[in-house]
């Protein structure tokens, strides 16, 4: 019992920590934090709501908005029209994909129950939507905006579809059981969260993958924070990865590099949600020396 | 008697002119020489290249000859970047860019994702959610590629260096190689940022225009090893938008678009010229010294189109009916463009 209140308590805190609110009304997550698109990282989330009204997720001061195709000397901007606002410890949120000419920029300050602007269908925006991205300055980067929010109500576990063993001159789909030469190899998977709420076919990033070989934790991908390194945007890690590393297609994860030594090994695939719903998968291989 | 009331009359008369006179402004005279609706475009293949001016007007683009033939025109999606020697059109997702010449053939596939921004002669291409610029050359390979941790908010550019401000208060200067030989990152208002910066043609000097409270106007000045800050405004109405900034041609002048007005500082002395605007600017044509500045501008009444003298008055205001208006300055002529029709004027002084 003790144990569940904890961990209730753990979790409340983590999704809580900034104690921000959700810019639009009955949340649909159509893309997530560190999901692929267009060949770069999605920093921040795309959102539905029920209604068209955008509030910003803390009271602030706005810093920054461009209005899509106000002047041609303006840069283009695949945010669409879109507005920053400056909140406390050096927090920043940005919303974009805004309807044109739908901001407030007279008002400087806005609270909790101020209207920004309206959801819209400026840049590139995949239908009328909004794009919500979190910024700690101080720091110098992009924060998972599920970290800050409420949390959202969603009971499906991720999605590990297929998983690929590759070595220097081989690829393959990994079964449940299988024999295999020993080496090294790079391990990767076709993983996908699907969002729960949508009414269409519409996967999400996960929030994280970890890895266990026999019971040993050998690799953790969080998606919790992004920060620009040696030229590169990496997700936090110890020495981060960049996008050309994590992904090998829009859907598929290079997880590590491993080492498989002969006898029995068992790889164990754990992939959690943002909402802490938790996919595993797992292989019991025969591993056999190289000749 | 009546010699001294005639000379007392002349003297009068004489002396009006030397206290009152003054230089009589020049009238400026539009002379229409052609005219082109773009719905019925008929295409002149005898246009050669070397004359070539671009055009982007109401969903359409293209180019023509001063005489208003037209060589290339073309509908757009989202918008298309162009110059004197080619043109990137594009949609609002792309996977890939396709660059294209002047007469609409294909030059090369970009590999990179991004809406392109042609300036100077050069080609960029800004990531969707603007944190990274990457150049391409004339064939569209890609040059080089950077990503930042703020969103690019002004882009300037000479023929060896790019400016880059960011809405994180960092300005910075990128060489042909794509390494940034100069940094700075602004730590003088209560909140930093850029919200519009330029670089001079010779590399000499920068504009930026920064932060909240105070919001500072800084002229930079190249000091051999980097640059520095040689004169600072406080502009009175703080802007939380992208201030177009640059030169003008004869590179004396430096200019920001403020709030309402049109701020010009004359590199050499210091001084400070505004031209009343509202809205925001769409287009100036800034010769520089002696010159006329013409500034096509758009409010919450539509377009309209100013003429004015450096410091001076303004000679010519007027308003343009149309939703989607182009103008382009080529020396003494000038086209401009309401929804479907391009017209082309000569512009005499007299």
């Amino acid at each position: 019992m003790r144990n569940i209140v904890f961990t209730v308590i753990f979790i409340f805190l983590c999704f809580n920590s900034y104690g921000f609110q959700w810019p639009v009304k009955d949340v649909l997550l159509v893309s997530t934090f560190g999901e692929s698109k267009y060949n770069e990282y999605v920093k921040g989330l795309d959102l539905e709501g029920s209604t068209s009204d955008v509030r910003p997720i803390d009271s602030g001061e706005l810093v920054f908005y461009s209005h899509q195709g106000a002047s041609p000397l303006d840069l283009p901007s695949g945010l669409g029209t879109y507005i920053i606002y400056q909140h406390k410890n050096g927090i920043r949120s940005l919303y974009g994909y805004l309807e044109e000419n739908s901001i407030n920029t007279k008002i400087f300050y806005v609270g909790l129950t101020d209207i920004i602007g309206t959801v819209g269908y400026t840049g590139t925006a995949g239908g009328s939507m909004l794009h919500l991205q979190v910024i700690d300055t101080e720091f110098k980067k992009y924060i998972n905006p599920l970290l800050s929010l409420p949390l959202l109500t969603d009971q499906s576990k991720p999605l590990i579809n297929k998983v690929y063993l590759t070595s220097s001159d081989n690829r393959m789909v990994l079964g449940i059981d299988g024999v295999i030469k020993s080496g090294v190899y790079g391990l990767s998977a076709d993983i996908r969260d699907l969002s729960e709420s949508a009414g269409y076919y519409c996967p999400l990033a996960p929030y994280s993958i970890s890895v266990f070989m026999n019971g040993e934790n050998l690799a953790n991908i969080n998606f919790e924070s992004m920060r620009v390194s040696d030229g590169e945007m990496l997700l936090e890690e110890s020495e981060g990865i960049s996008y050309s590393q994590l992904y090998k297609s829009d859907w598929e994860i290079y997880i590590g590099n491993f080492e498989l030594s002969p006898g029995d090994v068992m790889i164990e695939i754990s992939v959690k949600d943002f909402a802490g719903n938790e996919g595993v998968k797992m292989f019991a291989l025969k591993v056999v020396g190289a000749s | 008697m009546k010699i001294i009331k005639k000379t007392f009359i002349i003297l009068i008369f004489i002396s009006y002119f030397f206290i009152f006179g003054r230089q009589i402004t020049p009238e400026i005279s539009f002379i229409p020489v052609w005219v082109e609706n773009l719905e019925f475009i008929k295409t002149n293949p005898e246009v050669t290249e070397d004359r070539v001016i671009d055009f982007k007007l109401n969903g359409k683009f293209g180019y023509l000859d001063s005489e208003g033939g037209i060589l290339f025109s073309e509908n757009f999606l989202q918008g298309v970047a162009i110059d004197k020697t080619g043109f990137i059109s594009y949609s609002r997702q792309n996977d890939i860019l396709v660059l294209r010449n002047t007469e609409g053939l294909f030059v090369n596939r970009v590999d990179l994702s991004g809406y392109p921004v042609f300036i100077q002669d050069r080609r960029f291409i800004l990531s969707y959610d603007n944190n990274g610029i990457s150049e391409i050359d004339q064939e569209g390979s890609v040059l080089w590629k950077k990503i930042f941790s703020s969103s690019i908010s002004s882009v300037s550019s000479t023929d060896i260096l790019v400016l880059i401000g960011t809405v994180d208060g960092s300005i910075r200067l990128i060489d042909l190689e794509g390494d940034v030989i100069f940094l700075e990152e602004t730590k003088t208002s209560r909140i930093n940022i850029v919200y519009g910066g330029a670089i001079s043609l010779n590399s000499g000097n920068l504009i930026t225009v920064t932060g909240i409270e105070p919001q500072l106007l800084n002229l930079w000045k190249n000091n051999g090893s980097g640059y520095e800050v040689d004169s600072s405004w406080t502009l009175d109405s703080e802007l939380r938008r992208h201030a177009v900034t640059g030169f003008s041609e004869d590179g004396l002048f430096a200019y920001v678009e403020a709030d309402e007005e049109l701020i010009f500082i004359e590199l050499k002395t210091n001084k400070l010229f505004s031209i009343p605007i509202s809205g925001r600017l769409q287009y100036l044509s800034s010769p520089g010294a002696s010159s006329l500045v013409q500034i096509l501008g758009f409010d919450d009444k539509g377009y309209y189109y100013i003429i004015s003298e450096l410091g001076g008055d303004i000679l010519f205001n007027t308003r343009l009916s149309g939703n989607n208006v182009f103008f382009r300055k080529d020396k003494n002529k000038i086209i401009i463009g309401i929804d479907d029709n391009l017209i082309g004027y000569d512009m005499v002084s007299m």
